[in-house]
């Protein structure tokens, strides 16, 4: 009993005197807390991919849907499920879930890294007009194109063995540069010396504003036919999915993913305030310019395929910096990934509920995020801050 | 070994700030830079810290060109403290002293930069402190998490902004003495920008007395401080007390 207490005093002694240890202890588990949040959202993500391949009008089941999916991966190790056609339609239902996780991907470390940027915890690609931009791209291309180019624009193109018709390509590249614009006009107006963060939002809610005004003229000035095109990819949707699609977004995603991930240190050191950052050896406008161009071409290139999908730029970075913090070095892939998951998950949702037809995710994520920014706002002083 | 500033000029657009202001702070010495608001404190602290860089002039650091210097190399020379820590970084303690070691790190954090984050936290008491949000933090516990991450830095030189604006007397007390013990263990260089005069007397090798920009005097705290240069820089009169610890300085109302 006697010698128990020693040894515990001991123990206690040498955590007192050497802070050193304690803070790697510190460290570790902070980092050990992360790296199983990542691991855990990345099981909940591979669980959600195989159920979402399943659902749908003929339905799979969990292991038929592995089997295929393990055949696929690596080849003979893994027979195929007994009925072989499931494997055709597994291959067929896999690129609308790829389109699902890469968008998820796309907006989620957009969002985050654009809060670190602009320090402000309720910014997305949308605050900074981003979304309003590329809608109104596509809204002035749905409108605009037949006139332009009369009936060739519905001859179709071979992308990867999958036909795109070319007025849905036109489509998404005036989305695209639009995307671009906006992001461009903040820039411009940012890159006065000394600028403000505010500023930088503002213009972005002013230059979204403005987008907007466009889209009710397109919307005014268009045919009945057009102005349901417009409304269906004002909701946003996954219904274009195509392997075409995706081998065009894969390298585009992966490329951003990797140039924000490396920038996650000047990121986090961001988080001390500008001055600080300069001080120690951030170039901080160059940072802002980098980060806030790399978010807009993947999200640009992201929502250009599908249409308008709010609210995940917002709470994948919100939920991961409830529970893992802010440090960007795990906050991106954490944010990447349950992006994903949201994403994922709704669209599901958005086959089963009234299937075997569809509602457009879009619907179901301004729902839920709405639901999300009310619960945010009404935890008083417990929002998250950067 | 010195810290040296030659002829800088600086300022926010047309608007010029400091003009042909020359400083040089030696190693193991504590300057004070002193003046009424809008004299150029700050601008001429963030010239030094590389937050702004000087429209025309130099800074040298032991004869290198700190202006050809990349940033981060810069950053291991000269370490700042700001005047007001941004409030709700939303991190724990222990992350918000590490980040005084990015200069250093590329990608994770080496065994080098814990040591020297633990003896930052060590020096500054605020063991208790390190798993804590740093926005439940108090005024006082959040300056001095700041200054831990600048002590994490190991710079040369340290230049702090109104380091005791957020503390108590204590903690003032506590903060400078903290930084004149880091003066004299580690031969570093220490730049304050004060309000308080008396905190000036007691602290400092040497004053400047800043004025619209200029330096108005510089020297020794005993020959700077006095009755004349109080009412040309500040505008107000003041009486120096002898005391038994020291000078003191009793300021009066305009009349």
């Amino acid at each position: 009993m006697g010698e128990g207490i020693r040894h515990n005093d001991i123990v206690d002694k040498i955590k007192e005197n050497s802070s050193g240890w304690a803070l790697r202890d510190s460290y570790g588990r902070s980092v050990h807390k992360k790296l199983l949040f990542i691991g855990v959202t990345l099981s909940l993500l591979i669980v959600a991919t195989i159920v979402s391949i399943g659902v749908g009008s003929v339905s799979i089941s969990f292991i038929d849907v592995s089997k295929s999916l393990g055949h696929a991966i690596f080849g003979s190790l893994v027979p195929l499920p007994d009925n072989h056609w499931y494997a055709t339609i597994v291959y067929a239902r896999s690129s609308r879930v790829i389109l699902c996780i890469l968008c998820g991907v796309a907006l989620a470390i957009s969002g985050a890294v654009m809060q670190n940027l602009l320090r402000n915890p309720l910014v997305s690609p949308f605050t900074l007009g981003v979304s309003s931009a590329a809608s109104f791209g596509a809204a002035m291309g749905i409108v605009f194109l037949p006139a332009i180019f009369g009936s060739a624009i519905t001859d179709s193109i071979e992308i990867f063995g999958n036909g795109l018709s070319l007025k849905s390509i036109l489509i998404i590249v005036c989305a695209f540069i639009c995307g671009l614009t906006s992001i461009g006009v903040v820039l411009l107006l940012s890159r006065r010396p000394n600028v403000s963060r505010s500023t930088i939002i503002l213009s972005g809610v002013i230059i979204s504003y403005l987008f907007q005004a466009g889209i009710s003229l397109a919307k005014y000035i268009s045919d009945d036919d057009a102005l349901r095109e417009i409304t269906l990819w004002l909701m946003g949707g996954m219904w274009d999915a195509t392997w075409g699609t995706d081998i065009l977004l894969i390298p585009v995603v992966v490329v951003c993913f990797i140039l924000l991930v490396c920038m996650s240190s000047d990121l986090n050191t961001l988080s001390a305030g500008d001055d600080v950052a300069k001080n120690l050896g951030v170039d901080v406008n160059k940072l802002r310019m980098k980060g806030l161009m790399i978010s807009t071409l993947v999200t640009s290139a992201c929502i250009s395929f599908t249409g308008i999908i709010g609210f995940i730029g917002l709470m994948a970075p919100h939920i991961c910096r409830l529970i893992i913090g802010n440090d960007s070095r795990y906050l991106i892939p954490a944010s990447a990934l349950v992006g994903a998951l949201i994403l994922l998950s709704s669209d599901t949702v958005a086959r089963m509920i009234i299937s075997p037809s569809e509602l457009p995710v879009g619907i179901i994520m301004y729902i839920l995020g709405g639901l999300f920014f009310i619960w945010m706002i009404s935890r008083k002083n417990k929002v998250v801050s950067l | 070994m010195t810290l040296s500033i030659k002829r800088i000029r600086q300022g926010y657009g047309d608007s010029i700030v400091l003009d042909d202001v020359d400083l040089d702070v030696e190693k193991g010495e504590i300057i004070t830079i002193l003046g009424p608001n809008g004299s150029g404190k700050s601008t001429l602290i963030m010239t030094i810290c590389n937050i702004m860089r000087p429209k025309t002039g130099t800074i040298n650091i032991d004869g290198k060109d700190t202006l050809e210097l990349h940033r981060k190399e810069f950053s291991k020379l000269v370490g700042y403290v700001p005047q007001k820590y941004v409030a709700g970084d939303n991190l724990r303690v222990f992350e918000a002293v590490l980040l005084g070691r990015a200069p250093y790190m590329e990608w994770s954090y080496s065994e080098e930069d814990f040591d020297m984050a633990a003896r930052a936290i060590e020096l500054m008491g605020i063991e208790d402190l390190i798993d804590k949000n740093t926005a439940e933090l108090s005024g006082g516990q959040m300056q001095k998490v700041v200054i831990a991450r600048a002590l994490a830095q190991d710079p040369r030189y340290y230049v702090l902004d109104e380091p005791t604006s957020a503390l108590d007397l204590k903690n003032q007390l506590s903060t400078l003495s903290i930084m004149k013990k880091i003066v004299s263990s580690k031969n570093a260089g220490v730049v304050f920008a004060l309000h308080d005069i008396n905190l000036a007397f007691k602290y400092s090798d040497k004053v400047v007395l800043l004025k619209d920009g200029h330096i108005h005097s510089i020297g020794n705290p005993k020959k700077v401080i006095n009755e004349d240069n109080i009412m040309e820089v500040y505008g107000v009169h003041c009486e120096i007390l002898n005391g038994s610890d020291g000078m003191h300085v009793n300021i009066f109302e305009n009349q």
